[in-house]
């Protein structure tokens, strides 16, 4: 009892210094930032305060948020339709060896094949719209999804179907209680990466191809050197990132893998 | 109420086409209505391929099946309500015990509350909310078999359902299969290589030789329910079939010791 009482308080103190540290290097990093800024006084590199008081007025004007929501539901869009193709495909690999021999060709490919050049494609045969530029994220990301929830489906436990075919379960029973279970790791972990790699690639294609959202912005700001600007809208872009990772990923994955604990 | 089940097996060959090994050959047998028949034989005798054919999960075979005098090569969905059990307890482990039993109920307005009901049978009430990985070996089989009569099945496949438990825990399964089977009386088919399991739960045991599985001998076990694993009578009909017997088990006896473990499984693992 006394063992587990002391080392119950070693895990809460190691977590309170994690904590502590986590903190102390972000605010050393600021720190040293602003003093090598102020030592250097030189345009191309804005002290940390100058990039603050630059986020507070794009705040205000409303054009960050404005542009954000572009991004954000480019994003969005790019992201459901990459899952849900993703997904589909890579059951089908995973479970069809057929399947997998006439695709995996292509797959390989689409893993391969740089984002850059889909994005020029994809502008040059749709035109300079809106489709387009989602079709490119997807198409840069779909491979990668496929590759993953085929290993889940690879991993698929045949016990646990045939319990569901032995009682005869009705095909969407057996499909959300029994076969899905078992893919949700791999579709976290897909949805992760995911999420990690279309917010770089939309904004790639909106530096090239579309006259709103973070990308474009960046692009005009480079174009005027506007280099407190570039910054000020990464940090606000990172904080997004943070709070839907805080907000959804996390929440979600704590709800499906409630019974490992 | 489901009706009745009388199940009639006649299957003149069974082939593992890609490793070309015939698993059964000449098989027949019949169980009437509400009765217990265990089917006892060594390993890769192909108990659990006949079970997979009852279930209709294996469709390639030749000779029938017949439910209630029709084929089961007739009908498009399965005529009998099945409740079955695994050699594990296969459960769904991420979802609770009332959850994994619920799974297998219709979508009908009460399925909770039935699954209490049968989980309460099985003496498990309190753990409903458990997570199966919460709960030993010996409840989580409790569980699986909670769920194979929470269907109220008139067709109970059984392949090995008690397997690797130490002795106490078995008993209670036998103890509590026994009494749900008592109170719904379904037809049973129990797969075992453990001969005194079978001599204590079974009406009739049909003796299966190695592969390719024939019937090699039948048992009608007349000694008076309530029985247990340990009374002397199971005893003695247990060490008469065996000398009467010697060939027949042949298969069985070398790779299984008294009490019907084999060697090298270890007791009361779980």
């Amino acid at each position: 009892m006394d063992k587990d009482d002391a080392a119950d308080a070693l895990t809460v103190t190691g977590m309170v210094s994690e904590r502590w540290l986590h903190a102390l290097s972000l605010f050393g990093f600021f720190a040293l930032w602003q003093l090598i800024a102020q030592i250097l006084q030189n345009p191309t590199l804005p002290a940390p305060t100058a990039v603050a008081e630059s986020l507070w007025n794009h705040l205000v004007t409303g054009e960050l948020l404005y542009n954000l929501a572009i991004t954000l539901s480019r994003v969005l869009i790019a992201f459901v339709i990459s899952m849900l193709i993703g997904t589909a495909f890579g059951i089908l690999m995973g479970r069809h060896r057929g399947v997998n021999a006439a695709l995996d060709g292509v797959l390989v490919l689409g893993l391969n094949i740089p984002a850059l050049v889909t994005i020029i494609l994809c502008y040059i045969w749709f035109g300079l719209i809106e489709t387009a530029a989602v079709t490119a994220v997807a198409i840069n990301k779909i491979p990668t999804v496929i590759v993953t929830v085929r290993e889940g489906a690879r991993a698929v436990d045949r016990k646990l179907l045939e319990v569901a075919d032995a009682f005869h379960l009705s095909w969407h029973r057996r499909l959300i209680r029994v076969y899905l279970p078992q893919l949700y790791p791999y579709l976290m972990a897909a949805a992760r990466s995911g999420l990690a790699l279309i917010w770089k690639i939309v904004l790639v294609v909106e530096l090239l191809g579309r006259s709103n959202g973070v990308g474009f912005q960046l692009a005009t700001f480079f174009q005027f050197f506007d280099i407190t600007s570039i910054l000020a809208y990464t940090f606000a872009f990172a904080a997004v990132v943070l709070v839907v990772e805080g907000v959804v990923m996390r929440p979600i994955d704590n709800r499906i893998s409630r019974w490992r604990k | 109420m489901a009706q009745v089940i009388e199940l009639a097996i006649n299957i003149t060959s069974k082939l593992f086409p890609s490793s070309g090994i015939v698993a059964l050959q000449d098989l027949a047998f019949t169980v009437s209505p509400g009765e217990f028949v265990a089917l006892v034989g060594p390993s890769g005798a192909g108990k659990s391929t006949i079970l997979n054919i009852i279930v209709g999960l294996d469709r390639h075979y030749e000779g029938d099946v017949l439910i209630n005098d029709q084929s089961l090569k007739d009908h498009s969905t399965h005529p009998a309500k099945i409740g079955y059990m695994f050699q594990e307890p296969r459960l769904m482990p991420w979802l609770t015990v009332v959850q994994n039993v619920e799974l297998v109920l219709d979508g009908e307005h009460d399925r909770r509350s039935r699954a209490l009901k049968i989980i309460e049978e099985v003496e498990l009430a309190g753990r409903a909310e458990s997570y199966p990985g919460q709960l030993s070996g010996g409840m989580q089989r409790r569980i699986a078999l909670a769920r194979a009569f929470a269907i109220r099945p008139n067709l109970l496949l059984m392949d090995e359902p008690f397997v690797s438990l130490d002795e106490p825990t078995a008993l209670r399964l036998h103890g509590q299969l026994l009494h749900l089977w008592r109170k719904l009386r379904p037809t049973v088919v129990f797969v075992t290589h453990n001969l005194r399991e079978a001599l204590t739960l079974a009406d009739h045991v049909i003796f299966l030789s190695a592969s390719p599985g024939k019937i090699i001998h039948r048992l009608t076990v007349d000694i008076k329910r309530p029985r247990n694993m340990q009374a002397s009578a199971i005893g003695d009909l247990h060490k008469r079939v065996l000398s009467e017997h010697p060939e027949i088990l042949s298969g069985l006896a070398t790779d299984l010791d008294e009490q019907g473990h084999a060697p090298g499984q270890k007791r009361g693992m779980e």
